[in-house]
């Protein structure tokens, strides 16, 4: 037995007539402060709540759980479900100052909810409380937080926690996605008033979430809250309140975070629509090329592709930037492909040329990382631009500009060992980076001829009078 | 066998540029050593003041199989060469390549008027003298000296024929003032891979290069059996003839193993029971009776060890006192060893390590036999002795290396020490310098206030060196054959004061050689030191003659004879 129909079961019957339970003893200790939104920093103290809760209705099952109820267990929980629906159509403000009866009310359904998504199957209707919802958006609008560190931390620790702060201050996205997986997921365990109140009002009133959240100043609360939503609510409110805290923060929970390794196509619609938008701001979409895209995440690559497709010529450029260039002895810039091949199939003609010839010129200017003193190569090399590399040699060259560019490598080639060199190393990493220039290109003409994938496995060799065996000898390859 | 009586003497025939000519004719035959088509010549030179004949500094021709059209003459550097230091010189490096069939008529042209005019224009090289041929393998483990100035000899090897400057009197000024040498190399070397300064001694001479390219072979280990095997392809073009294929394999004297066999595939085996050891191979064309690729001593890795360190992300934090006092913060990040890989099984010798303890002890034995480490550790009671003794190894040093002169830096350095030390230099008229700081022994601080103010200090100065003056004439000495300049560390412009000790001689063996005395010179043996000889004596020569040039003025004189 899931727990899907254990949950509809209760909501079933709390929506007919019948008893209520309230949650007495959780009322008990909440009314025992006068303000309840001062302690919910208080761990222990919330911690009791949940004590009470417990004490009262007994765990609440959970997917994970294997139990099957009792019909009196789902019986007693419907009581307290119809009590909560009660109390939430009929909050109002001046009932409820100190909001004893809303903070117990938001802890039952984080009770309710025990990992799962109570929300999206609780009955319409609550949004006709005006009241309650305002209530709610003013909890979600008021919301910051800080981090600090206790006495006696590691020094490391407390440097990391104030340089969060600064950065935060700052809109640093790019310093901010480095630093925060030092802190691993802490930010993210929210007690319930964040949880709940985002996700009530993502269920009743999602433009009143997306109003309360446009001018959340803390990038930890836009955690914390783009952290409760389902992916495609999340990335929705990021469209849609413009906040760029809350948007970097749904990026970082939905792609670092959560570690997702692919979107459904609806989100992937979503992220595309989010990227365009991001992408007119140019100072925020570098900030975010260098954050998301170094190194490049799997989960964001068809977006960004299409997204690029039609984003401003800056944009496109600060992708192509941002790409992390390394070399590697075989094929593995998959996920730069994989953005490409979305950019490529999505773009017109004029778009992918103005990419492709954005991406040859930082090839050719990067060389294999020529610039780098004592930077070997005792291989053939491959790079995360050869995809755009090989589109450039399609779709911006001419067939003379392309015999033109691989007639020059081989003269270079030829030149090379009689240039003086310091050490065997420089001659065979000169060798070995004009080779892996000449590969693209080759391929190139290959694809040409044969329409085929345009990424490729293994090297194109070069013949020389010399033979094989010499010229293998000679430059020590394998 | 007893040598041979010739016209100039005992020993071996004189060797000549005509012998020269014509090995290097037989020797680029097409398919001997390679299919060369071109040779390039590299020509440093200089322009000395109001000079118009430049002077060879070093010429270098080598060999291609590369197919271009010549290259006429043409300087890399488009601003002529200026050394500070070495006002109205100039130098140049030239370059041109020209058809291989031209070297041997530009080689006769040479031998008949003793003018290198392979260029157009004409390079006095009249009084180099040629030398026999030799083969220079690439770089392994040990440096191969000549390969500092030859061109990507980095494959089989190359036979290379050399013209000797022996009378460098013209570039004596560059001899003068080593660190000008280094200079020049530096300057040259941002258009030419060529390390001048490594092989000083080779400049004024012509040099020719003969790279093997017939051929590529690579001598190797065979994994599984710890044979060797060598590997040779031919140039498709050239008709493979027989090899003989020698390695031999030595170790603390002795040849552990040698093997030889014909090469008849690629790779050949030579098997042997091959211990640790240092080996050399050859290729050896018994068809034309020349060497076609060699090593210089090489070994194979048996065992590396691979250590991955981790930054702790915690830091050592503390705080630093100042000199004026203040308290400044200090950030230290502390590596963690996070692995350690040991690949290969580490080597031991074959008796149990007591071989390679004994080869310790030996090499200890023979640098304290070479004069070029020094211990000394003396007992309670003992460092009157023991102090002598060191004055006797230092005065054993300027007898050995002092010819030429012998410089001694040490900054509580002293009147009495020099007595001690410099004066006992036997070689008459060896440039000997001291130089001091000034400083006090520390069983001596106290003795004069220190200075704090110009005034005091100008005063002290002064108290100072009339003391050290009197001190020499107080040693009634008659300096005969005395060459010395003491200088003293003085004055705003002097620069940082200095700590170490040195004792350098600038022209041992025709390079510098320091050596690291290890404590001053009023102490020397008396606590547990060593003096040693030290690998970068031109390092340390040049950073005191660097110092040397600022102490120039006259308050910085002390004492000097003549």
């Amino acid at each position: 037995m899931t727990s899907v129909p254990v949950f509809a079961q209760i909501i079933t019957q709390a929506v007919l007539p019948g008893d209520e339970e309230p949650p007495a003893k959780l009322l008990e200790r909440i009314r025992a402060h006068q303000n309840p939104l001062a302690v919910l920093s208080d761990g222990a103290e919330t911690e009791s709540w949940s004590h009470a809760v417990l004490e009262q209705f007994g765990y609440m099952y959970s997917q994970a759980w294997p139990h099957v109820p009792s019909p009196a267990q789902v019986a007693r929980w419907s009581a307290l479900l119809r009590w909560t629906l009660r109390e939430l159509r009929e909050w109002h403000n001046e009932a409820d100052p100190a909001r004893h009866q809303l903070v117990a009310i938001l802890r039952v359904t984080q009770y309710l909810s025990a990992g799962e998504s109570l929300w999206p199957a609780m009955p319409s209707g609550l949004d006709q409380n005006e009241e309650l919802i305002t209530a709610l958006a003013r909890f979600v609008s008021g919301m910051g937080a800080t981090i600090c560190t206790p006495p006696g931390a590691p020094i490391h620790e407390e440097e990391a926690a104030t340089r969060l702060q600064s950065l935060d201050a700052g809109s640093d996205w790019a310093a901010l996605r480095h630093l925060l997986p030092k802190f691993l997921t802490l930010f993210l365990t929210t007690g319930f008033v964040v949880p709940q109140t985002v996700l009530s009002l993502h269920r009743y009133a999602s433009a009143r979430l997306s109003q309360a959240v446009a001018n959340v100043g803390s990038t930890i609360a836009a955690l914390q809250m783009a952290s409760c939503l389902p992916i495609t609510a999340r990335l929705q409110l990021a469209i849609d309140c413009g906040n760029p805290r809350i948007r970097f923060a749904v990026m970082y929970v939905t792609l670092v975070a959560e570690r997702n390794t692919g979107l459904l196509p609806a989100d992937k619609k979503l992220l595309t629509h989010l990227l365009l938008d991001v992408a007119m701001d140019e100072p925020v979409w570098t900030a975010w090329m260098t954050a998301f895209n170094q190194p490049p995440i799997g989960a964001l690559q068809e977006s960004l592709g299409q997204a690029l497709a039609t984003a401003p010529d800056n944009a496109v450029h600060a992708y192509v930037d941002s790409v992390m260039l390394s070399i590697s002895t075989h094929q593995r810039h998959g996920l730069v492909a994989q953005c490409l091949r979305a950019f490529s199939s999505a773009a017109p003609l004029p778009r992918r040329q103005l990419l492709w010839t954005a991406a040859h010129r930082r090839w050719v200017a990067w060389d294999f990382d020529a610039a780098t003193p004592d930077r070997h190569l005792t291989e053939l090399a491959f790079s995360e631009l050869d995809y755009a590399i090989i589109g450039y040699s399609i779709e911006c060259q001419t067939t003379e500009e392309r015999d033109q560019a691989i007639q020059s490598i081989v003269q270079d080639l030829n030149a090379s060992e009689y240039l003086w060199h310091a050490s065997l190393s420089d001659v065979v990493t000169m060798r070995n980076r004009l080779l892996s220039r000449f590969q693209p290109y080759v391929h190139a003409i290959s694809v040409i001829v044969q329409p085929k994938e345009w990424i490729f496995q293994g090297h194109y060799p070069l013949t020389d009078t010399r033979g094989d065996e010499y010229m293998r000898l000679m430059f020590r390859a394998r | 066998m007893p040598p041979r009586i010739h016209s100039q003497g005992i020993g071996p025939p004189r060797w000549s540029s005509a012998d020269s000519r014509k090995d290097i004719a037989r020797l680029l035959a097409p398919g001997l050593l390679g299919h060369y088509k071109t040779f390039e010549v590299i020509n440093i030179v200089a322009f000395p003041p109001q000079q118009r004949t430049p002077l060879n500094i070093l010429c270098l021709v080598v060999a291609e199989e590369r197919d271009d059209a010549p290259v006429g003459w043409h300087f890399l550097n488009t601003n002529r060469i200026e050394l500070k230091g070495l006002e109205g010189w100039s130098f140049g490096v030239m370059r041109y390549t020209k058809q291989i069939l031209d070297l041997e008529s530009d080689l006769l042209a040479f031998e008949q008027n003793g003018k290198w005019s392979a260029s157009g224009d004409n390079l006095p090289l009249e009084t180099l003298t040629a030398q026999p041929s030799q083969f220079v393998p690439p770089t392994t483990m040990d440096a191969v000296p000549l390969n500092h100035v030859l061109k990507n000899n980095f494959w089989n090897g190359s036979h290379v024929f050399e013209w000797t400057l022996k009378n460098k009197g013209a570039l004596q000024p560059l001899f003068d003032d080593p660190p000008l040498i280094q200079a020049l190399s530096t300057a040259v070397r941002a258009h030419v891979a060529i390390d001048l300064a490594s092989l000083s001694d080779r400049l004024g001479n012509l040099l020719i290069q003969l790279p093997v390219t017939v051929l590529i072979s690579s001598f190797a280990q065979a994994p599984s059996s710890g044979d060797f095997q060598v590997y040779v392809a031919w140039q498709p073009q050239t008709t493979p003839r027989p090899l003989r294929a020698a390695v031999e394999l030595k170790n603390d004297g002795a040849i552990l193993g040698y093997a030889s066999a014909t090469v008849q595939s690629s790779p050949t085996t030579l098997p042997a029971n091959w211990a640790r050891g240092l080996h050399r191979g050859a290729l050896w064309d018994e068809e034309n009776n020349v060497l076609l690729a060699a090593t210089a001593d090489s070994s194979f890795i048996s065992t590396i060890v691979i250590k991955g360190q981790l930054l702790d992300p915690e830091p050592r934090v503390f705080l630093l006192r100042q000199r004026d006092g203040t308290l400044a913060p200090q950030r230290v990040g502390v590596l963690r060893i996070g692995f350690e890989n040991r690949i290969g099984e580490p080597e031991d010798d074959e008796n149990g390590g007591w071989t390679k303890q004994r080869l310790y002890n030996n090499e200890l034995d023979k640098l304290k036999r070479q004069g070029r480490f020094f211990q000394y550790n003396p007992a309670a009671g003992e460092q009157a002795t023991t102090h002598e003794e060191a004055l006797q190894d230092i005065r054993g040093l300027l007898a050995r290396h002092g010819e030429d002169g012998a410089y001694l830096w040490d900054p509580y350095l002293d009147a009495h020490d020099i007595l001690g030390t410099l004066f006992f230099c036997q070689h008459a008229s060896a440039e000997l310098r001291a130089l001091t700081n000034g400083d006090e022994p520390e069983n001596a601080k106290g003795s004069h206030p220190k200075p704090t103010t110009d005034e005091e200090y100008v005063d002290a100065s002064a108290r100072y060196i009339a003391a050290q003056r009197a001190a020499f004439a107080d040693s009634q000495s008659n300096f005969h054959g005395l060459r010395l300049e003491y200088r003293i560390r003085r004055g705003k412009q002097a620069g940082p004061g200095f700590h170490d000790r040195f004792l350098i001689f600038p022209k041992a063996g025709r390079g510098a050689v320091a050596y690291s005395i290890g404590h001053s010179i009023n102490a020397v043996g008396t606590v547990h030191h060593i003096m040693q000889q030290v690998d970068n004596g031109q390092l340390i020569l040049d950073a005191f003659e660097a110092m040397w040039r600022r102490l120039d003025q006259p308050e910085h004189l002390v004492w000097k004879h003549p």
